[in-house]
Order: structure tokens, then sequence, then C-alpha cells
């Protein structure tokens, strides 16, 4: 479903290398969890399939159901079907989160040729996810991820997520910022939108999300490379051991 | 030795009309007497250019090639282009004054305790309070004020009577047009008497078939207590040169609030001198421009705090596109008298394109030492983070830019207490954003 093949990336206007020949593919239905040290590459990677433009890339390909989308702008990729949930969301003051939501929605219709989405069911879909990730409804008058908590800007991003029904999921560090009530509620919504016709990419640091949301392939990410791979036992021996092994290898 | 600069032919257009029109204008020798010193003042000036400090950004004189022709008459094509032209006005059939190229035209509906006059009329009949024009908006404050006081032709004179208390919006549509290139030179008086309340929009707009030169002055004396909230909007046509002014004087404990909207004129400024005259009175002076194409839009205010305990608040928002060019000049004055007073101004702009300008000038003069005054501006570009952001969930760079840039306009529209008026000015924003996703 979604195949990196032998990525290079640097920073735009700048000589920084950051992803060295990067190959990865996540299947239809799998969840692929990739973990690393700081500064490995992992944010860059989520941002660069995402269509981020400070980023330039120098070779490969990635492709998503078998079409590049290198050439796709952000918007466009989004329609396609990806959903990059960010570690960081943003806050956007004077945005009414409802506005929000439902100009993404129409804009990716639009862009598929679909129609609009009517009022009605629009709100339905928002109340269902709402209610579901235990999201306030007066949130969601509230003007996008201004004065939210960390735990409510990353539940609003699973609430994004539910409504957009992306065909593939990168979730950037999700975990960071939650308490453990949060990463529950979290996980569940993630664990909720798992489907056989969902690919997802799990970015994380730590062994604990993967506890919740349980990857079908680990892959361990160093030096802006791939440099292990295995099931779910080997966040476990990273939990134990650490990174030093592959960091050195890497080197 | 005196040096007498040479007279543009703009210059030279005008002290002719004066000649012409002065004893055609509307007024008893009194008045005409404060016209003729009033264009002295002018003369001794000229038309503004970058020399004079308060002109700097804008150069009025370099703008204005010629003075077109001072026409107070509405021809029958004049009436028609008018009623035909509702676009970017207020529901005509709303209590109001429908003015065409300044002229009364029609009055619907004015409530008990409002007085609504012609100002030629007033003048020429010696109403009581016509004596009060000139005195929240000085001509020796200004080169164009004084232009404006020496030559205006008609208006409106306003009284809303102690105690009376408006709960519905006043209107004043004004429809500039012309078959031909025509100036038009126009004045306000609005006497807000104690305790009484009132709220008034005024817009103009203009359909430009002949190329046009506006100048307004609208003068606003708020009574102790009374409670003053004042929208303006220039939608004028993009060859139309616009210049508009509010003079604000307020009594004690008076609260005015004002929001200009410009996204008109080939070249425009709003000028607002307000003086906090009573104590406790409370000042709000909003705006939002959009400004494109080569558009010029000026916003130029003096807050002048002359009695203790008083608050201002400016805030001003500008979205500058392709080769726009915008100006805020803020100025908060604080007398010496002017103990334990509060003022905050902001000035605020976008830059949608690589060839736009905004140029940003506050400036506090304090001469008391109990005071709390604050100013800022910022001018930049759309967050770029905050844009992929948006793109990342599947909106196009133009409607990303269009919510981001509605919401940083929406801060101060939400100021506008009607809410119809709040959801057309709203709706202007939208539309002008729409026009730029489509070019």
């Amino acid at each position: 479903m979604l195949e990196i093949k032998n990525l290079y990336v640097k920073i735009a206007d700048s000589d920084t290398q950051i992803i060295n020949g990067l190959s990865l593919s996540v299947a239809a239905g799998e969840v692929a969890a990739i973990m690393g040290p700081n500064g490995s590459g992992k944010s860059t990677l989520s941002y660069v399939i995402a269509g981020k433009e400070d980023y330039e890339v120098t070779g490969g390909d990635i492709l998503l159901n078998g079409q590049s989308i290198l050439e796709m702008e952000a918007h466009e990729r989004a329609a396609a079907g990806l959903f990059l949930a960010f570690q960081y969301p943003l806050e956007i003051p004077g945005v009414a989160t409802m506005t929000f939501l439902k100009a993404a929605m129409n804009a990716q219709r639009k862009s598929r040729g679909e129609d609009e989405i009517g009022p009605g069911d629009f709100m339905k879909a928002v109340r269902s996810a709402a209610a579901s990730l235990k999201i306030d409804p007066e949130m969601l008058k509230r003007a996008l991820n201004v004065g939210f908590s960390g735990g409510e800007k990353k539940r609003m991003e699973i609430l994004q997520m539910a409504l957009l029904q992306p065909k593939f999921c990168i979730l950037d560090e999700t975990d960071s910022g939650l308490d453990i009530d949060a990463l529950r509620i979290v996980s569940e919504g993630v664990n909720a939108l798992r489907g056989k016709d969902r690919g997802m990419l799990v970015i994380t640091h730590y062994q604990r999300l993967l506890d919740h949301i349980v990857p079908d392939t680990v892959h361990v990410m160093a030096k802006g490379q791939i440099v292990g791979t295995g099931g779910p036992e080997l966040a476990l021996e990273l939990e134990q051991n650490g990174y030093r092994d592959y960091v050195e290898d890497a080197a | 030795m005196t040096v007498t600069a040479m007279k543009t032919k703009a210059e030279q257009q005008l002290a002719a009309q004066f000649a012409t029109l002065i004893s055609g204008l509307p007024g008893a020798d009194s008045t005409r007497q404060r016209r003729q010193e009033a264009f002295a003042r002018f003369e001794r000036t000229g038309l503004p250019s970058r020399r004079l400090e308060s002109w700097h950004y804008t150069d009025w004189k370099g703008m204005t090639g010629e003075a077109l022709p001072l026409d107070g008459t509405v021809s029958d094509a004049d009436l028609a282009e008018a009623s035909a032209e509702t676009g970017p006005l207020f529901d005509p059939k709303a209590t109001g004054v429908l003015l065409i190229n300044d002229l009364m035209a029609a009055i619907t509906g004015v409530p008990d305790g409002v007085e609504v006059v012609d100002l030629a009329t007033a003048l020429r009949e010696q109403h009581p309070l016509a004596g009060l024009l000139g005195t929240a908006f000085s001509a020796e404050s200004d080169p164009m004020a004084a232009l404006n006081e020496a030559m205006f032709s008609g208006g409106l004179l306003v009284r809303v009577g102690k105690g009376v208390k408006l709960s519905q919006t006043l209107f004043a549509n004004n429809a500039m047009v012309s078959q031909t290139p025509r100036a038009v030179i126009a004045r306000a008086l609005v006497i807000v008497e104690d305790d009484a309340e009132l709220t008034v929009v005024d817009a103009i707009s203009g359909t430009g078939q002949g190329g046009s030169q506006l100048s307004t002055v609208v003068e606003f004396i708020v009574g102790d207590r009374a409670r003053v909230e004042y929208i303006t909007l220039n939608a004028m046509d993009d060859k139309a040169q616009v210049l508009t002014g509010v003079g604000v004087r307020l009594g004690r404990d008076a609260t005015f609030n004002t929001l200009n909207f410009a996204l008109g004129g080939k070249a425009s400024r709003h000028q607002i001198h307000a003086t906090l005259a009573g104590e406790h009175a409370k000042l709000g002076l909003r705006g939002v421009s959009l400004v494109r194409g080569e558009q010029h839009m000026d916003t130029t205010l003096v807050v002048d705090h002359q009695a203790p305990g008083c608050e201002s608040r400016e805030l001003f928002r500008a979205v500058v596109d392709g080769e726009g060019t915008g100006v805020f000049q803020g100025k908060i004055v604080v007398r010496q008298a002017a103990q334990k007073t509060d003022g905050r101004m902001a000035s605020n702009a976008i830059l949608l394109s690589d060839d736009a300008t905004m140029n940003n000038k506050p400036e506090l003069e304090i001469f008391a030492d109990d005071v709390q005054c604050a100013h800022g501006a910022t001018c930049g570009a759309l967050d770029d983070d905050l844009l992929f952001y948006l793109q990342a969930r599947g909106l196009p760079r133009a409607e990303a830019e269009a919510i981001m840039v509605q919401a940083f306009l929406g801060e101060v529209l939400e100021m506008v207490s009607d809410e119809a008026v709040r959801d057309k000015l709203n709706g202007l924003v939208a539309d002008w954003l729409a026009a730029r996703a489509r070019a």
C-alpha cells in the first residue's frame, strides 16, 4: 500500500541530508511501527510523506497504492487518502474547530469529485466520533487547538482521522504528552480505525504506545535508514537494550 | 525671503474652483468667512506630499493628477445608476438615509428623538448646532481637512436627543455615481446628546463610470455617558481617490467604538482624530483593510487623551496582496492632565505577495507620569507551518490561506455588535478572497 524505495531527503536550501536510502513497505491492513532514537529522521520521514515543502527529495520514490506521490501537493496527497497525525498539532486562532472540520472534509470530497457533506450527516459524524474519543462538544466550538491540553490536541487529531477516513495513516509520536488515560482513549480511537484496507505507520520513541496499538511489524530507524525489522517482540527488545546496537551498526 | 512652491495643476484647479464656487456654497457670512480661512490654510501647504510628516507614506499631491470638477447636482442618469447600485451597501429598506453623491436622496423611518437634516439646509437656515462644525476635526490639524471645510457642498446634520437610546441600527448608504469624472466634498455633523445611544453604519460605494474624487469628514460630538458605535465601509470602485475623515469628541463616561472596513479606491486614506475630553471616556478604534492590485490604503489616527482616567483601544489589521501598499500611522498623545490613561494600540498586517508593502508607524507622546500605554506593530507572511497543517488536511493552498485570513480579520470584525452587519462584512472578506483565488 505504502512503498518507500531507496529514499534520499535533504533539507531544502541546505546540504543537510536527513534520509539516506530508506526503503520500507507497509501492506494494506498492516500496522507498522517505526522506532528510533532522537534525530534519526522519523519525524522528517512523516513530513516528507505528507508533502511538506521544507524538504527536498534527492533520490528514490514514495508510492501510495502503486502511484508515486512525490509530484503531488500536500492537499492532493490528503485527498488521495494520506493522513498525518501531527506530533505537535498546530493552534489556529480564530478558526472554529467545526468550521475547520467541515472545510477539510468538503475540500477532500471536492477534489475526489464527490458532493459536499450535508449539515445533518456532518453533525452526526462529528458527534459520534467526538463521543467515542470523549471530546466535550463545547471544545468543538472553540478555535482549533487553541488553549487545548496536549491530550486534547492528540484526541482532536484522531477525531480528524476518524472523520476523514483516510486510506493510510501516519501517527507521529501520538503518545507524546499523553497521560495513561488519554493514551488509552487515543489508542482505542486508533484501533477502531484498523481495517483490512487501511495501512498505518506508527512512529514512536517508546514501546509503551505499542502495548495499546499492537503493531504487525516493527522497524528500527537510525541515521535516516531502516536498520532492523522484526515483529512486536523487537519493540520489547529495544525497551530492554536501547538503540545502542543499531546506532553503532549504522555508523 | 519666502519661498513659494510651484502649484501643481490640481492645486491651480482647486484655487479656480474655490474662487468660482465660494459665493454659491451653503452657509451664511460667518460660514463663508471660515471657508475662506480654511482655504487659505490649505493653500499654505497645498496638497500634502511626503514632505509633510503626517503624509510621509502617502504622497497625495503626486497621486492627484488633477482636481476633478465639483458638481453638486444629480442627473436622472445618475439616479438610475444609483438605484442599480446596491451591491456592497446595506439593506436599502432599513432605517436610514440614502445619499447620492453625498446629497440626501431619501430618508426612511427616522425614529423619534432623532433629527436628520440636510447640511446645506441647516447652514442656510442657521441651525443652532451648525456652529459645532469643525470642533471635532479641526481644519488646523490637516490640510485636507482644511480643504474639506473650505469647499464642502453638502452632507448631513444628525442630532440624537438627550437620553434617546436607539436599538435599531441607522444606515447611511452613500452611492457615488458619475457619468463623467467628478469630485464630491461633503461633511456630516453628528451630535449625540448626554445619555443617548446610537449605532450607525456609513457605507460608500461607487460605480466609477467616470472616476471620482471623494472627500468626507464626519464629526461626532458625544455627550456625557452617551454610547456610539460607528461602522464605516469604503467599497468604492478601483478608480476612485477616497479621503474619509472621522472626528470624535468624547464627553465624560462616554463610549465610542468605530470600525472602518476598507477595500475600495485606487488610493484611499482614512483619518481619525479622537479627543477624549471628558473623564473616564472609552474609545475603541478598529479597522480592516483589504488591499490588492496597485491599491494604496492609508489609515492615520491621532488619539488625544486630554482628560484623566480614559481608556483607548486601537486594533487595525491589513491584508495586502499583489503590488498593493498599506499604511498605518497611529499616534496616541497623553496630555499632562490625563493621568491614569490606559491606551493600547496594535497594527497587524499580512502580506500575501512578495510585492506587497506595509508601512507601520505607531507613536506615543506621553506627558503624564501615571499612565499605561502600549503599542505593537507586526507585519509578515502567513505562517508556513499553519498552512501546511491545513493543506495536510486536504485544503488547497488558496483555501488554506483564505481560512487564515478570515480568522485574522474575524477577530476584528467580531466587535461589530449588529449581527447582520457583521455577516455582511465577513461576506465581503469571503468575496474578496474568492476573487483572489480565481485570479
